[in-house]
């Protein structure tokens, strides 16, 4: 029952078509069954628009604005004034912003192989059929996904901290070299420590999981070929969980872009955490500890933006690789 | 499937049911029957339910909900403006004096002059009054004052052969040889690069004025020949590895409450509100410490600085300032409130009457010198302020800045003194950036 299938047919004839073919009861009957779909995404429209689209909507605005005084001392009421594409352009030139980027890059290029190969062994192993207590193991290695970051943070600053930790005690009392988790040179690293214990074990499940899906025939075939199954891992695990591997790395990128939690906690017990450590972290503290809510709308706009064509270029890199 | 129109119809219904929801959802504030007026208050003490309460019962068409919160630079300063942006702000709040200028010119604090007549200003201390008057205007009335002196264990002292406070700066660094002599764990204070108030003070009770107005313009003086002089005073305890700069051990975090317990932190340079936090967190050392003035850049002198200090403001947003106003005044004059705020907060107040009457009563706490107790207060009474520092109106930048530096500083093995022309030229350049007239002093 089909009637707005000519392009570009006024609506005023098609609703006078509609009026008179349908009787007024399955017309209520229509506009329920219209708004079905609707209804089922009310909740998730609810959230999306009030707890993303909204803030980024306001972002955008704000970051427009500026707070100036017109000479003087500045005591008096400041006017919030437009400010065109200035705070764009300032974050753009701005050292601290690209400092931080840098910071984030290099530590994804560390970390993220680092943990991603944790996560892929860890996977391989709980899949494989002699390892004993693999639901024990399991579980075990998706645990720390379950802590809040804040939480793990907060339990590692305890093992880094010189005059708490245990690490430190245990390797004073044999008198072997303490390293000192907190400095200008290792604090980095003391961060990836905490997010590969706090994201291996999720991207262990998500690996899993697709290796759960790869079609038993093609075990058969292999194990009937004679491969072992350290092969059967190299030649027919790893290749079919691609997607899912993709899946992850995009996850673990984007999450880096965003690294947060874990140096604004550490922030409080190593000096070597600056203000301006992180773009979040940065953004953070211009708008939220300096009040600057219009540039920091910028900063996180301009993050927000990168991470977008970052995101965008990979999925569109790994979906020509893989003919999908 | 449905025709165009229909659709249409159905996406309006949702949509308006969608609206209704959110509306619900934002209908959730009071409104104030039965002509009581609803105030709320912030400050960072857990007494002042006490003292709301104690209003309550006097007030009836005004009703004040008190709300302790967590004090702290990174913490309560930036909450109470991202209240006021999102609208939600408390009538009254604690703001420390330092925050007041900072506060006016985000346009966040309200004009109370015309609700707190001169009869009641006289009331208070003057230098304290100033704090928080620009021009005509009145941002609020002085709850607290932060005079400052030095913290110490004799206890700890006297091991380490020290028989009387240091009196000067020279004796001080002296004593900081001595009391490190007592083991690697001890010194004579901790050095937080980031505590960037309480390094302020230090320059200011050496008279380097940091910033101060000179008709319409701010007159910023990091990089004065005084300043040097205090910040090489200090890169020469770090360099010698005499005062304690681990991060966990800064004051107020975990690793210093644990060593003035443990008495491996031996002194405190702080303000006069500092012996509550003494007592608090080492509690295990009470009776050894005790309380001297400042040690001196000068012979003879008692020069000293402010570090914090609060008054209590009107906040910007509120819908009765008057209200709000009554409240402040009955809260720093009434004396139910003053008992509460002098014997259980600590406050040093600001309001003259309630002055005498602190410094009268014995700390046994601080039996370290004087064997039944010090009154403490009574060491802070007499202190020379020097005159003319203004505290700019973008603290917030100006803690970023110097936090920032001198933590570079602490962490590259860098000198304070060296970071001191870049700190001065980015708040400056902040400064003018939001389009206050500014101007480096030197």
């Amino acid at each position: 029952m089909e009637i707005s299938t000519v392009a570009g047919e006024s609506s005023t004839s098609a609703t006078q078509t509609t009026i008179r073919i349908r009787p007024p009861r399955s017309r209520l009957l229509a506009i329920w069954n219209g708004a079905t779909p609707y209804l089922f995404l009310i909740p998730f429209l609810v959230i999306f628009l009030a707890f993303f689209f909204a803030p980024f909507v306001y972002d955008i605005l704000q970051s427009f604005y500026i707070l100036k005084h017109f000479g003087g001392l500045g005591l008096t009421p400041p006017k919030v004034v437009w400010n065109g594409l200035a705070n764009y352009q300032q974050v753009l030139t701005d050292a601290n912003f690209w400092r931080g980027f840098g910071r984030v890059l290099i530590f994804g290029i560390i970390q993220i192989p680092v943990m991603m190969g944790i996560a892929m062994i860890l996977a391989l192993l709980i899949d494989a059929p002699l390892l004993p207590f693999r639901r024990f193991f399991r579980l075990a290695a998706f645990v720390p996904y379950a802590v809040p970051g804040v939480v793990a943070a907060i339990l590692w600053g305890y093992f880094y901290t010189p005059s708490l930790s245990p690490i430190v005690q245990a390797l004073s009392a044999v008198h072997l070299p303490v390293p000192n988790f907190l400095s200008n040179s290792t604090i980095l690293w003391s961060i990836g420590n905490i997010s590969t214990w706090e994201y291996a074990g999720f991207n262990m499940l998500i690996f899993y999981s697709a290796m759960q899906a790869i079609p038993q025939e093609l075990y058969e075939a292999a194990r009937l070929d004679g491969l072992s199954e350290i092969a059967i891992a190299r030649y027919i695990k790893i290749p079919m969980i691609r997607p899912a591997f993709m899946l992850g790395l995009l996850f673990s990128m984007i999450g880096t872009l965003q690294l947060f939690n874990e140096p604004e906690i550490l922030h409080g017990i190593s000096g070597a955490i600056t203000p301006t450590y992180t773009p979040i972290i940065y953004a953070y503290n211009i708008a939220i500890i300096q009040s600057n809510f219009y540039y920091g709308g910028a900063i996180a706009a301009i993050l927000g933006i990168i991470t977008f064509i970052f995101s965008y270029f990979f999925v569109l890199l790994t979906q020509r690789q893989t003919g999908a | 499937m449905a025709s165009r129109p229909l659709r249409a119809t159905a996406l309006v219904s949702v949509l308006l049911i969608f609206t209704s929801l959110l509306a619900a959802c934002g209908s959730s504030s009071s409104g104030s029957g039965g002509g009581v007026v609803n105030l709320t208050f912030w400050s960072f003490n857990q007494q002042i339910t006490d003292q709301a309460d104690a209003f309550n019962k006097t007030h009836p068409n005004i009703h004040v909900t008190a709300l302790k919160e967590p004090s702290g630079f990174g913490q309560y300063y930036p909450k109470v403006l991202s209240a006021i942006k999102a609208g939600n702000a408390p009538d009254v709040a604690l703001i420390e004096y330092q925050y007041v200028p900072t506060f006016v010119s985000r346009g966040a604090l309200v004009d109370i002059s015309q609700y707190i007549p001169q009869s009641v200003r006289q009331q208070f201390d003057p230098a304290a009054i100033g704090l928080e008057t620009f021009g005509n205007s009145l941002y609020g009335l002085p709850q607290d004052t932060g005079p400052e002196g030095l913290f110490y264990n004799a206890k700890v002292f006297a091991q380490a052969g020290i028989t009387a406070p240091p009196t000067s700066w020279t004796e001080y660094a002296a004593d900081a040889v001595k009391i490190h002599a007592l083991g690697p764990n001890y010194y004579i204070t901790s050095f937080s690069p980031t505590n960037t108030g309480w390094f302020q003070a230090l320059m200011w009770q050496a008279g380097a004025i940091w910033f101060t107005t000179s008709g319409n313009s701010w007159v910023v003086n990091i990089n004065s020949a005084q300043a040097q002089q205090v910040a090489g005073f200090w890169d020469n305890l770090i360099k010698q590895g005499l005062v304690d700069t681990a991060t966990a051990d800064g004051d107020f975090q975990s690793g210093w409450n644990n060593a003035l317990d443990k008495g491996t932190i031996a002194s405190w340079i702080s303000a006069v509100w500092g012996q509550g936090v003494v007592k608090g967190d080492a509690a295990d050392q009470k009776g050894n410490w005790a309380v001297a003035p400042m040690p001196q850049w000068t012979a003879g002198n008692n020069d000293s600085a402010f570090w914090g200090g609060s008054g209590i403001s009107v906040i910007a947003g509120t819908k009765h300032a008057k209200e709000a106003a009554e409240f402040v005044q009955w809260y720093l004059t009434d004396s139910t409130s003053l008992n509460i705020g002098v014997q259980q907060i600590g406050w040093y107040p600001s309001n003259l009457a309630a002055r005498q009457q602190a410094l009268t009563t014995p700390d046994p706490y601080f039996a370290g010198s004087t064997p039944g107790g010090q009154i403490v207060d009574k060491t802070f009474a007499s202190v020379n302020i020097p005159s003319g520092w203004a505290f700019p109106p973008d603290l917030d930048a100006v803690t970023n800045f110097e936090g920032n530096d001198f933590n570079t500083a602490i962490t590259n093995n860098l000198t304070l003194v060296s970071q001191l022309p870049n700190i001065q030229n980015q708040v400056i350049t902040d400064l003018q950036s939001q389009g206050i007239t500014a101007k480096a002093g030197n």
